[in-house]
């Protein structure tokens, strides 16, 4: 019984992460198997609607007054669509169900015949169709008559071999070059070809996804890495000249990683970050893997935000940022949403829902009245909807996503730095770009979008979207210069999922690459400098209000205020406070790091994962 | 077959016998006319058991049953549960069990597949019913009457419903049954088709009354008699072999 109980909990418990990372990443160990525990809760979710249907038609919840709603429709699941039956001895509620087995038969069978299957595989393949994005050849429908593709893409590995030798290999020899995605999807028989981008993405494949490509000595070898295309976008974007220095922020699991590897060559180096210990070890098998340990220094258990001065990596001139992200646009990722249950009501409780039931409504009148302005995104990746838990869970990834970036900015050599995400949610995308360029430390180190025709991939014809750099203050010429810097690739574009990337540059200058000393105490009276920057000098005070705008508006006001938990002043009164004390100490980049740490306390309650 | 009986000069031949496939009660009467016309197309086949429930003869009425299994009312005597235990094959389970809807021919109507049953009945019957008979057990009315016993007579090939039962309804107990229903009367246009016959998978038995045209609509829907004779196989296979020939 223990399996269905925790699959209640999990079920009743708010949701701030994947249904995947609560399962396999709990705070306490769960009794039952996990794979059992997550196939249970996601077939569950699928089949809820004619489960809830089954069990208020029954009526058995007013009879059973031990059953839950929850319980009734996990339990129902089990009875009626697995082999095996309800997976426990037998007991009090489990009793409780078998009593109206019969019953729950026909009404189930009613359900699926209303809804017109003549048997329960036709009633099953229909549910797994319709909550499929991907069918298996590779070829998605949208609702809006779209036709997308899904290839599978393959990253030569120059570490090990070459796009040409790779070609010439027993697992390609034979495959066909064709010059348009849809040739490869327009056959019945699947033909061995592949389709090659080479302007934009050089070295990397798209095959049919039909190809088993797995078992191929290539990939054994290391000397091709699957890897969506997208997702090979920012190392290209960041374009490390050979024999750099390059820090991977959020390394884990390594693809990225790699291709950073193979960019900078045996003559660069590449430190990668990784804060989580497991996600270290697959990042180091990767590595391994892809014959680029002598390159790559992984820098297990290690929080990006504390390498400073000292550090090996500090001097880094290229930096890649991949925060962990809602994932959004990743293709293959169905994220469950179990706030979206729909649990069945006993008739006497239709009338006069429960509590919790109640509770749950509530909450999603209140998150369905301030609707954010994004819509245009949003319109065109269908069918992603926010409620109050994602919504947060945003807000609290978004703050983190900042908080990298506001520390790579303070990198003395950094030369180069790209922040992508997997997400579609413009709050991890445009607003962050947003947040840290309103940032002081963008405008002292003098840190800026690059500009499209610049980057390897201005040919891209999907931009960020101007509309959503509302927040930065600059004008709207230079908003525009700022969106066509930023890449976004849709989920239809059949690039591997939805991406965004942007690459920040700054002009470096000799005194910041000989002094190395950015402390922020410096930065904050920049009137003592010779030569001030005019903005500086213009709106100083301004610019000190807005410092850390991103924080302590938008966000983890509990932030500012644990630091001055002894103050009971106004906020402006903290903030100059704030100011004094870190004049006094010369060294304000602890508050900083007090910050992002804090930030990161409250973001790994909502970590999905380092990707 | 569909073959024409009266008992003791009445039509409602489902009211006197319960024909299922593998066991036929038939009650006892007066002469044995009656279980002569069971005896003679069932003897070397399946027990033909004389009886009565609760000393009654509308043994059709008071009892449900099909080729696994036999429900008894409360009412039925310990000598008469003993005397069917010791009849019938040990592969059909008999129980007899407590329902307030005590005739249950009339409340419970079934085949080997599927039960429709009476929308009031309890739920232990309900379930007693799935795990005795081995069905899937369906709450439903028949034209709008509760009695689905009386207003629907069933076998594993087809069945007959109330002759004012519309399409629509038809439709829908047909995709639940799995069967191909129709609506009809039996005896000279009696309503009541599941107290007017009996039936199983190779045999119908009506009142004498019975028309012509009822029977012929009985032996077409159940597929008895002339339907499975071999000139007929042959035309209702000459299509399918002719197109796998393709």
């Amino acid at each position: 019984m223990s399996l269905y109980l925790e699959a209640a909990t999990i079920l009743e418990s708010p949701q701030t992460t994947s249904l995947k990372a609560i399962i396999y990443n709990p705070a306490k160990p769960f009794k039952s198997p996990q794979a059992k525990l997550y196939a249970l809760i996601v077939e569950t979710l699928k089949f809820q609607d004619i489960l809830k249907e089954v069990v208020e038609n029954a009526g058995i919840l007013k009879l059973e007054r031990k059953l839950t709603p929850l319980l009734s429709i996990l339990l129902t699941h089990d009875l009626l669509l697995t082999k095996s039956g309800i997976a426990t001895s037998s007991g009090p509620l489990k009793d409780a169900l078998l009593r109206h087995k019969a019953r729950l038969n026909a009404e189930f069978t009613r359900a699926r015949l209303r809804r017109g299957h003549g048997d329960v595989k036709s009633l099953i393949e229909a549910v797994n169709a319709e909550h499929s994005r991907e069918s298996e050849d590779g070829v998605t429908k949208t609702a809006t008559g779209l036709t997308t593709f899904n290839p599978r893409w393959v990253r030569v590995n120059a570490l090990k071999a070459t796009l040409e030798d790779s070609l010439s290999s027993p697992t390609f020899h034979t495959f066909q070059k064709v010059d348009g995605m849809s040739d490869m999807f327009f056959f019945d028989v699947v033909q061995k070809c592949y389709y090659q981008k080479a302007e934009l993405l050089p070295d990397i494949l798209a095959i049919h996804p039909s190809h088993d490509i797995t078992s191929s000595e290539l990939y054994k070898s290391g000397k091709i890495i699957l890897q969506s295309a997208s997702s090979c976008l920012p190392a290209i974007m960041l374009d490390p000249p050979k024999g750099s220095i390059v820090v991977d922020g959020c390394a884990a699991p390594g693809n990225k990683t790699t291709h950073l590897a193979a960019l900078v060559g045996s003559s660069g180096k590449v430190f990668a970050v990784e804060r989580d210990k497991r996600r270290a070890d697959i990042l180091e098998m990767m590595v391994t893997k892809a014959g680029a340990e002598k390159i790559v220094t992984i820098l297990k258990s290690t929080d990006f935000t504390t390498i400073t001065e000292g550090h090996p990596a500090w001097q880094a001139s290229y930096l890649l940022l991949d925060p962990s992200c809602s994932g959004s646009g990743i293709l293959q990722r169905i994220d469950w949403d179990i706030s979206k249950l729909n649990l069945p009501s006993s008739d006497i409780a239709s009338s006069r829902p429960s509590r919790k039931k109640r509770k749950r409504d509530e909450n999603s009148q209140e998150s369905s009245a301030p609707r954010p302005e994004g819509q245009e995104a949003k319109q065109m990746d269908e069918e992603i909807q926010e409620d109050d838990a994602s919504k947060e869970r945003l807000q609290l990834l978004s703050d983190f996503q900042v908080a990298i970036i506001l520390h790579a900015f303070s990198f003395p050599n950094a030369m180069r730095i790209t922040y992508s995400t997997c997400s579609i949610h413009a709050e991890e995308n445009e607003h962050v770009v947003a947040r840290v360029l309103n940032s002081e430390i963008a405008k002292e180190r003098g840190w800026r979008v690059q500009n499209r025709e610049d980057n390897p991939l201005s040919r891209w014809h999907r931009r960020g979207s101007v509309g959503e750099l509302s927040d930065l203050k600059v004008s709207l010429e230079e908003q525009q210069r700022v969106a066509d810097g930023c890449i976004r690739v849709h989920r239809t574009d059949s690039l591997g999922g939805g991406f965004f990337v942007v690459c920040f540059i700054r002009q470096v200058d000799d005194k910041d690459r000989l002094g190395g000393d950015i402390d922020i105490g410096n930065l904050e009276a920049p009137g003592q400098g010779n030569e001030p920057p005019p903005q500086a000098m213009g709106g100083s005070i301004e610019a000190e209000d807005q410092e850390w705008n991103g924080f302590s508006d938008e966000g983890p006001n509990e932030a500012v205020s644990a630091i001055d938990m002894t103050d009971d002043d106004p906020p402006s009164g903290n903030r100059n406070r704030k100011k004094q004390k870190q004049k006094q100490k010369q060294k304000s980049s602890k508050g900083q790091q007090g910050m992002t740490e804090k930030t990161n306390r409250r973001f790994q309650k909502s970590r999905k994962g380092w990707s | 077959m569909a073959v024409r009986a009266q008992f003791e000069n009445s039509n409602e031949v489902g009211v006197f016998a319960t024909l299922t496939n593998s066991y036929a009660l038939v009650a006892i009467g007066g002469s044995e006319n009656f279980y002569s016309v069971f005896e003679a197309e069932l003897a070397d086949v399946i027990p033909v058991v004389h009886t009565t429930i609760a000393g009654t003869r509308i043994i059709g009425r008071l009892t449900a049953g099909n080729r696994k299994g036999l429900l008894l009312p409360t009412s039925t005597t310990d000598q008469e549960l003993q005397h069917l235990r010791n009849s019938l094959p040990d592969s059909v389970k008999i129980q007899r069990i407590e329902e307030r809807l005590s005739a249950l021919g009339n409340v419970i109507c079934c085949n080997d597949h599927v039960a429709l049953v009476h929308p009031d009945i309890e739920r232990e019957t309900e379930e007693l019913v799935a795990d005795v008979l081995g069905v899937e057990v369906f709450r439903q009315t028949i034209a709008e009457n509760v009695l689905t016993g009386s207003y629907c007579a069933l076998s594993n090939q087809g069945g007959i419903v109330h002759p004012q039962t519309s399409i629509k309804d038809q439709d829908e107990l047909s995709s639940l049954l799995q069967v191909p229903l129709v609506a009809g009367s039996v005896n000279r246009g009696s309503a009541v088709v599941g107290a007017g016959m009996v039936v199983n998978d190779w045999m119908a038995v009506t009142g004498l009354d019975t028309t012509a045209t009822e029977l012929s609509v009985i032996e077409s829907v159940f597929r008895l008699g002339e339907g499975q004779a071999p000139s007929n196989v042959q035309s209702t296979l000459k299509d399918s072999l002719v197109e796998s020939f393709y």
